[in-house]
């Protein structure tokens, strides 16, 4: 009996024995942290900052932004045109540009790309970075309009993929006549937008414009009998067998939720100037575990410390510490309807209310005693510094100033602040949002005696409820796509989706857009300072602060490394010099 | 036996279908939205529709439900069974990420049940050779702390001492044998002391029984008696706690995990449900009823193994 029971231990020892842990990870020049798996590598398709920041290492757009310093660099164009007007844009590509199979990269490739991103089949989360170009909006309306006949047509019918095809066919001749791009021969691609943006070049550097090789998307392609959709393979894009690049680097070997590793791409034309020939990013998504295989060596840079561990690092002073400012605000959106999702009359309709509460914050106190990062205290909502050439009308926004606060609601009809009832902050739990609610909370009951109550839920129920106005206050955050305060003022217009506030005022729309329309830089930017002052006079949020970066990386051994505003760092640039001992 | 088994393989297709069923219900009710982002962005709103659509999801749980059983059951021309893409990770399929995740998952655990098996038995047959004594008083007092302690608080001492301090073992990762020791050890000190306990007690319990004290009075010595009568009677709950434990162990931990950055299965429990990720949930649930059935099955076989007598039938 006995030794059937050390036949059964001797069998659960060896079941490891026999599995095996597979192959260890592959070593590289520069090793980094990303707290998480990377959701998509498909530049048209993604939407994570973490997978548009792996789309600059993979694949290259036709210009660079280099954000250490904002200017726009030719890429993979080595130079473009822009008509007298500012709408007409012709690029150039290099003639020593190629993909990592070694064929040539095309204008062809873009205009794939750019047409893969406006179609509803693709589900682009950033197909309206394209809506710039003249016709694609509508080119994407008519597709789908296409599809959803195709649907009704083929209800009783039911469809093919024959017939799904042909619909393709179909929009594909559409495009070329609705969208205002093409490419003029193998390198040069003309496109024509909507109206002069002086930023466009910016949109053609970010991750939607990035070209892709088209014979393998093309190998992947399938048509939907019922839904008539065209679809490409997604599994296309984390395969490093199948995965073809232009940029800096390629995908070697990756391990879904361990590893991606990107070694130097043979056919890049600019492969000389890279200072390293391979990068790991790790995936560590606990923060302990990351200090510590910081702490062992094993990676070379953590590039942003979350908020709970940060200020420990930070108070120790050490070297390896950096805090950088970045390109984001902290804010509480108000909800702007006039009635609440229950039926109950909003007291944060009224402007005065919201600009009270606002008033109401202690701003540094949050950065020095809450978060302990000392984040600046944000009186824009584009950070001030982060467009070149815009001034944040900061003298618009709230000051902490609870008299001020007090005489507000007295104007709006409370005679104090226990009379407004019924609201509560909606914040999603983690990264320290309770503690700034909290504080927030005491403050509002100190100062304006608004007692509010708090509601921690998880991030997809907090975003859910901000989309269906189920709130009254809501934590959020905003990080600027573009450096241009279009990429903050925008989402507080009347129409766009990402204006949960549901706040409404069209002296401010109508100066978002005569901005739009203005030929002159100067003037544009003054309209857009006066449509910011107005929002931060009807405070549709309140801004709390701007968020700050803590990232580690020891200066001594880690060189070329600029953490910058946007979290775009220039790993090309990177090389770690040993120094001897260990 | 055979009979036992047969019907018992017969039973399993109506149980994963019930647990499919709940689950999907379940996953379906969970608020939150699965293709919101985290960043904040909203998508517009044409743009969430065409997804849904891709992923059938845009006429409820039952046209969902049936697609996803058809290529459960039947497969796709992706391979059988699959379990479809992930929403959360688009470009993955689900059933590329249960085969990335399990193995590994069924490494630990099953490292992490050696250990406990090992370390179990061993300060269980101790205490009962020797009740009372220091060896049997710390093997309980270990044992009390591996069941009362919880195994973040175990894992981070371990990883301070062994890996901070004295840099004995990697932090984290999963790159060889030796990421393994200190998650395996964190794993299985908590079914160890369980072990030592029902080892402990049943043997206890045994010796003095009848039919021992019978045997030692005809000249029977402690250790045979307790080796070779008593030990196989006392190990039968061991054996019926290791099915569930097994089972449970097997398919990851998700604290564990995350604190020794080990990619098993444990994560895609909790960050499936989180992210609202309907496929990932109904994949992972089904992967871990099967298992569970499985070990259940293997756990009474075994019982007929060491003991003939019982009858299963």
């Amino acid at each position: 009996m006995v030794k059937r029971i050390v036949a059964i231990i001797l069998v659960m020892f060896s079941v490891p024995l026999i599995i095996g842990v597979g192959d260890p990870m592959p070593r590289a020049d520069f090793v980094f942290v990303e707290s998480a798996e990377y959701n998509s590598r498909d530049p048209q398709r993604m939407t994570y900052l973490a997978d548009i920041r792996l789309a600059g290492r993979l694949f290259e757009t036709l210009v660079d932004l280099n954000f250490d310093d904002m200017s726009r660099n030719p890429a993979a164009a080595e130079r473009w045109e822009v008509s007298e007007d500012g709408r007409t844009y012709t690029f150039y590509i290099r003639n020593d540009a190629y993909w990592s199979n070694g064929d040539p990269l095309t204008a062809h490739d873009y205009i794939y790309a750019w047409r893969r991103a406006i179609i509803p089949d693709t589900a682009a989360g950033y197909a309206f970075f394209l809506f710039a170009i003249e016709g694609a909006q509508d080119f994407y309306n008519f597709r789908e309009t296409q599809l959803e006949a195709y649907v009704e047509e083929t209800k009783e019918t039911g469809g093919s993929e024959e017939r799904a095809t042909e619909l393709w066919v179909e929009a594909l001749e559409k495009c070329d006549e609705m969208v205002r791009m093409r490419a003029v021969d193998d390198k040069t691609i003309e496109l024509t937008i909507n109206q002069r943006t002086d930023y466009f070049l910016d949109l053609v550097a970010f991750a939607t414009y990035m070209p892709v090789h088209r014979a393998s998307v093309e190998a992947g392609v399938t048509y939907n009998a019922e839904s008539g959709t065209r679809m490409d393979d997604p599994t296309y894009w984390n395969d490093p067998e199948r995965l073809i690049s232009n940029g800096p680097y390629v995908l070697n070997k990756r391990k879904f939720r361990q590893y991606s590793y990107l070694t130097a791409n043979p056919y890049y034309w600019n492969r000389g100037a890279l200072k390293n020939q391979s990068l790991l990013a790790r995936i560590i998504a606990d923060d302990m575990a990351m200090l510590m295989a910081y702490d062992q060596g094993v990676v070379d840079y953590v590039p942003l410390v979350s908020t709970g561990t940060a200020h420990d690092l930070v108070a120790d002073e050490r070297n390896d510490v950096h805090v950088v400012p970045l390109a984001g605000t902290y804010i509480y959106n108000f909800n702007c309807l006039p009635k609440l999702k229950n039926g109950d009359p909003n007291p944060l309709a009224d402007w005065r209310v919201r600009r009270a509460l606002s008033s109401a914050i202690d701003r540094r106190q949050l950065g020095e005693r809450v978060t302990r990062l000392n984040e600046p205290p944000a009186y824009s909502f584009v950070p001030p510094g982060s467009c070149a050439g815009y001034e944040p009308p900061v003298e618009a926004s709230p000051v902490f100033d609870p008299e001020a606060g007090k005489a507000l609601l007295k104007e709006a009809g409370y005679v104090d602040g226990s009379k407004v009832k019924g609201l509560s902050i909606l914040y999603n739990t983690g990264s320290g949002h309770e503690n700034i609610a909290q504080a927030v909370k005491n403050m509002w009951q100190e100062h304006l005696g608004v007692v509010v109550t708090l509601e921690g839920v998880e991030s997809k129920i907090s975003s859910q409820r901000g989309r269906s106005q189920d709130y009254t206050i809501r934590r959020a955050g905003w990080y600027g796509d573009y450096a241009d305060p279009t990429s903050w003022l925008d989402i507080r217009s009347s129409k766009d989706e990402n204006n949960t506030t549901k706040w409404s005022n069209l002296e401010f729309d109508a100066l978002l857009a005569k901005a739009a329309l203005s030929a002159d830089p100067v003037k544009r930017m003054v309209y857009l300072q006066d449509a910011e002052a107005i929002m931060l006079k009807e405070c549709p949020q309140a801004v709390l602060f701007h968020y700050v970066g803590v990232s580690l990386f020891d200066p001594d051994r880690v060189k070329g490394l600029v953490p910058n505003a946007w979290t775009r760092d220039r790993f090309e640039q990177v090389y770690t010099v040993d120094q001897g001992g260990d | 036996m055979a009979r036992m088994i047969l019907w018992r393989l017969v039973q399993f297709p109506l149980i994963l279908g019930a647990i499919f069923v709940v689950t999907l219900t379940l996953a379906w009710i969970v608020p939150g939205d699965p293709l919101d982002t985290d960043d904040g962005r909203e998508i517009a709103p044409e743009i969430k529709a065409a997804m849904l659509k891709q992923y059938n999801m845009d006429e409820g749980p039952v046209k969902f439900g049936v697609s996803y059983l058809k290529g459960l059951v039947f497969g796709t021309d992706r391979g059988w069974p699959d379990f479809g893409p992930s929403l959360a990770y688009k470009e993955e399929r689900v059933s590329d990420m249960i085969m990335d995740s399990l193995p590994v998952s069924i490494m630990l655990g099953s490292s992490a049940l050696a250990v406990a098996l090992f370390i179990g038995t061993v300060s269980g047959v101790i205490g009962a050779l020797r009740p009372g004594s220091a060896l049997d008083l710390s093997s309980l007092a270990v044992a009390l702390l591996g069941i009362s302690l919880p195994n973040f608080v175990t894992g981070s001492i371990l990883l301070a001492v062994f890996a901070g301090a004295w840099g004995w073992f990697p932090a984290g990762g999963w790159d060889s044998s030796w990421h393994m020791v200190l998650p395996a050890v964190t794993l299985g000190i908590a079914p160890a002391a369980y072990i030592a306990r029902l080892v402990r007690l049943g043997l206890a319990d045994i010796m003095s029984s009848d039919y021992i004290r019978t045997a030692r009075a005809k000249g029977l010595s402690q250790h045979r008696a307790l080796f070779e009568h008593a030990l196989k009677v006392a190990y039968l709950p061991v054996l019926s706690f290791m099915g569930p434990a097994a089972a449970s162990v097997m398919t990851g931990s998700f604290v564990i995990e995350k604190l020794f950055n080990i990619p098993g299965m444990g994560d895609h429990f909790v960050k499936s449900v989180i992210n609202k990720d309907q496929f990932l949930i109904l994949g992972v649930v089904l992967t871990f009823s099967t298992m569970l059935v499985l070990f259940n099955l293997i756990v009474d076989v075994a019982y007929a193994w060491i003991d003939p007598r019982i009858d299963l039938a």
